[in-house]
C-alpha cells in the first residue's frame, strides 16, 4: 500500500530512450501526447455512431423503448462489472510496474487479459446467440415472423430492425476494439516478461492502459443508452 | 560512437515518476461499480422524459472518475493532454448539437419534412403484423425536394 518504490529488480532491461529524444521524460510525453490525439479521433468515430442514435432515436422513441427490453439487463450489468473490473486491473497494473512489483503487473495484466476475454465470451457466447435466434437483427436481416414470434410486442412499434443496427454496429465496434486490445495485450505481456517494464520505463503500458480505459468509457455510455434507457 | 556517451545509464535515461496511492484506484474502482449499481436501480424508476437525463448524468459521472484518475488527467504533468482530449469532446458537442437542434425541431419548423426518412423497409410487414402504415396525412413517397 506504500508508494515507496521498490528497488530496480537484477533482471530488467535498462532503458535507453530513443536517439532522436533528449532524455526519458521527453520520450514518455511525446508518446502520450500523441495517443490522446488517437483518441481524439476514436471519440469522433464513435461521436458519429451516438449522433445516429440520437437522430433515430428522435424520430422512433416508441421503437426504441419498445426494443430496447428484449435486452438483457442482467447481463449487461456483468458485462460493465467486468470491464470496470478491468480497467482497475489495467490501472493495478501500471502501477504496479511503476513501484517495480514485477510479478504483481504480470498478474494484473494476465487478469485484464482473462477479464477482456469473459466480456467477449458473454457477449459472443451468451448474448448475441439467442438474437440470431430470434432474428432481432440488424437492418435486412432482422427476421420479422422469428422476432414478433418471440417477442410479441415488437410488431406494434415502427421499424424495430433500426434500433437493432444501431445496437449491433456500436456494441459490435465496441468489441472489435476489445478483441484488438487483447491481441495488444498479448504483446505487452510479452514483452513484460522479456524485463522491459520497470519504475524507469512503462511507456508501452502507459499507453495501453489509456486505450484500455477508453474503451471501458465507451461501455459506459453505451450500456445505459442500450439496456437502460433505449 | 561519440553520442553514444550521452546515452549512457543515468537520470535522464529512465523515468521517475510517483504513482498515485493504491487506496485511488481502489476508491475509484469502488465507487464505479456503486454507481453502476445506482444506474442499473434507477432505471427500475420511471422519470419519463428525464429517464435520459438521469442515466446520462451518471454516466458522465462515471466517465469522469476513469478520465481523471485512471487515464490520469487529474495528475498528468502535461496539461497538454488534458487540453487536447477536452478539444475533442467540443468536437464531439459540434457534431452532436446541431444534430439535435435539428432532429428535436424539425417538426416544429416543417411538419411534411419531419418525416423525410422513409423509415419503413419493404419486408417487415410480411410476418404476421399488418402493414405499419405511413402516419395519416403523410405523404408515403420521398419528399422530392433535396
Amino acid at each position: 500500500m506504500s508508494t515507496t518504490t521498490a528497488p530496480i529488480p537484477a533482471e530488467v532491461k535498462r532503458h535507453t530512450v530513443g536517439h532522436h529524444f533528449n532524455n526519458a521524460e521527453q520520450e514518455f510525453s511525446a508518446a502520450k501526447l500523441g495517443f490522446w490525439i488517437f483518441l481524439c479521433t476514436e471519440v469522433l468515430m464513435f461521436g458519429g455512431l451516438f449522433v445516429g442514435f440520437i437522430y433515430f432515436r428522435t424520430f422512433l422513441a416508441e421503437t426504441f423503448l419498445v426494443a430496447h427490453r428484449t435486452l438483457s439487463i442482467p447481463i449487461g450489468t456483468v458485462n460493465t462489472v467486468v470491464l470496470i473490473t478491468s480497467s482497475f486491473t489495467m490501472a493495478m497494473a501500471i502501477r504496479s510496474a511503476m513501484v517495480n512489483k514485477l510479478g504483481q503487473m504480470k498478474m494484473f495484466l494476465w487478469a485484464t487479459f482473462l477479464l477482456a476475454g469473459a466480456f467477449m465470451a458473454i457477449k459472443l457466447g451468451i448474448e448475441w446467440p439467442p438474437k440470431f435466434e430470434h432474428g432481432t437483427l440488424p437492418a435486412k436481416f432482422f427476421n420479422a415472423e422469428h422476432a414478433f414470434e418471440a417477442y410479441p410486442f415488437l410488431a406494434s412499434v415502427e421499424s424495430p430492425h433500426i434500433f437493432y443496427s444501431l445496437y449491433f454496429v456500436m456494441t459490435g465496434m465496441h468489441g472489435i476494439h476489445i478483441l484488438i486490445g487483447m491481441g495488444l495485450l498479448l504483446w505487452i505481456i510479452k514483452r513484460a516478461y522479456a524485463g522491459e517494464f520497470y519504475s524507469g520505463f512503462f511507456t508501452p503500458l502507459e499507453i495501453f492502459g489509456l486505450y484500455w480505459h477508453f474503451v471501458d468509457l465507451i461501455w459506459i455510455f453505451l450500456f445505459p443508452l442500450f439496456y437502460l434507457v433505449g | 560512437m561519440a553520442h553514444n556517451e550521452s546515452h549512457a545509464h543515468g537520470p535522464s535515461q529512465e523515468l521517475h515518476h510517483e504513482p498515485l496511492p493504491t487506496r485511488v484506484y481502489v476508491g475509484v474502482f469502488v465507487a464505479l461499480l456503486f454507481l453502476t449499481f445506482v444506474t442499473v436501480w434507477i432505471a427500475g424508476f420511471d422519470f419519463g422524459s428525464f429517464n435520459m437525463v438521469v442515466a446520462m448524468a451518471v454516466a458522465v459521472t462515471k466517465a469522469s472518475l476513469v478520465v481523471l484518475y485512471f487515464m490520469n488527467l487529474k495528475h498528468d504533468h502535461d496539461r497538454l493532454n488534458g487540453f487536447v482530449f477536452a478539444l475533442g469532446l467540443f468536437f464531439l458537442v459540434v457534431f452532436i448539437a446541431p444534430t439535435m437542434w435539428d432532429a428535436f425541431t424539425r417538426d416544429a419548423v416543417d411538419p411534411d419534412r419531419a418525416r423525410t426518412v422513409e423509415l419503413q423497409p419493404q419486408q417487415v410487414p410480411a410476418a404476421g403484423a399488418p402493414a405499419q402504415q405511413p402516419a395519416a396525412g403523410q405523404p408515403a413517397t420521398p419528399n422530392p425536394q433535396q
